[in-house]
């Protein structure tokens, strides 16, 4: 999706600059929530401000809800049924299988050395092991993360 | 019922670093809690996502929202878990340099960007007890007999997408969709 927003608002409509875009989608990353909302939000709050912000997240957000409640629509009908049940599975497997590609892809960037590795195994153990809230594997990242940093700051 | 799903899904939208798949452990969890559908009902929709357009998040959102009161209910957790980051966007865009520099914010990151990943890994067994794995799903139980917990049908269907995705480098949809008629024929 980032490369279509940069068309967009960069080259075509001129409303953000080639470095601002860049640091938009940097920054969308660290916040929480979806990166193509969030620098949906950035870009409608720099051209307009807050209601520039509110049309642009409306504008992202609105063909992702009406395609859903028509998803729900089709399956209400076809629910039940033994081959429709049966295809779910299949599609089931192949999300996990997705997911799973999309975890190993964002942990060869996103772990830089032994602590990274530890606070994702820790993660995962604390949520699927130990059933606790995920919120909770978040802020036990975030802790680290700064404790590290006071840590080394201080030798 | 809709401040419920409000504030669950603006609690869901502070925690969700790292975009829409981190989201899922947080609303899975959020969905036993309050006992809002079955599992494997969630897991469906979030896999049918793959080929709907919009990010993932929304789409779990309306979905969750609309299950559990209709309209209402899914503009409700939509606004829900897009506010949070509407209105720390907007505080940091005016102190975006300062944001961007400094320190402590760049370690706090280091350190939640890992556990993200641990929270993706999390969601692949979510989505594993409902097809890969027989039954349910237990950490000793895996560790004593390992391919005893496996269905090998879907297993193969799981193999399959990392092979076609990997090799073949297919995008989502086509193998969401490849998946699906490999179940219907097969499973």
């Amino acid at each position: 999706m980032l490369p279509l927003i940069q068309r967009e608002v960069v080259d075509k409509r001129d409303w953000v600059t080639e470095v601002e875009i860049l640091d938009i989608f940097a920054i969308s990353q660290s916040v929480p929530g979806v990166i193509a909302i969030n620098s949906a939000i950035f870009i409608g709050n720099r051209l307009l401000g807050t209601s520039g912000a509110v049309a642009a997240t409306l504008g992202v957000v609105l063909p992702a809800f009406l395609s859903i409640i028509i998803v729900i629509t089709i399956l209400t009908g076809l629910r039940g049924n033994v081959i429709v049940e049966k295809v779910f599975t299949g599609i089931r497997a192949a999300a996990a299988a997705l997911i799973l590609l999309a975890a190993l892809k964002l942990g060869k960037t996103a772990m830089q050395g032994k602590i990274g590795y530890l606070i994702a195994v820790i993660a995962f153990g604390m949520i699927v092991i130990f059933n606790i809230h995920a919120m909770w594997a978040v802020i036990f990242g975030g802790a680290t993360g700064l404790a590290v940093w006071l840590i080394n700051k201080g030798r | 019922m809709l401040a419920t799903l409000f504030w669950v899904f603006f609690k869901i939208g502070i925690f969700s670093f790292g975009g829409g798949y981190a989201m899922l452990p947080l609303i899975f969890k959020e969905i036993l809690v309050l006992g809002l559908m079955p599992v494997k009902e969630f897991s469906d929709i979030v896999a049918l996502s793959q080929m709907t357009p919009g990010p993932i998040a929304v789409n779990a959102a309306t979905y969750v929202g609309y299950k559990s009161a209709l309209f209402w209910g899914a503009t409700v957790a939509t606004v829900g878990v897009t506010l949070p980051s509407f209105l720390i966007i907007l505080i940091i865009d005016s102190i975006f340099t300062k944001f961007k520099e400094s320190m402590a914010v760049k370690a706090i990151l280091s350190g939640i960007r890992p556990a993200t990943v641990g929270m993706i890994a999390s969601a692949v067994i979510f989505f594993a007890k409902t097809s890969i794995f027989t039954g349910g799903f237990s950490v000793t139980e895996f560790l004593k007999e390992p391919w005893q917990a496996f269905d090998p049908a879907p297993l193969a269907i799981f193999t399959l997408t990392i092979i076609g995705a990997v090799r073949f480098k297919l995008g989502p949809i086509a193998l969401t969709i490849l998946a699906g008629i490999l179940g219907g024929l097969f499973l």
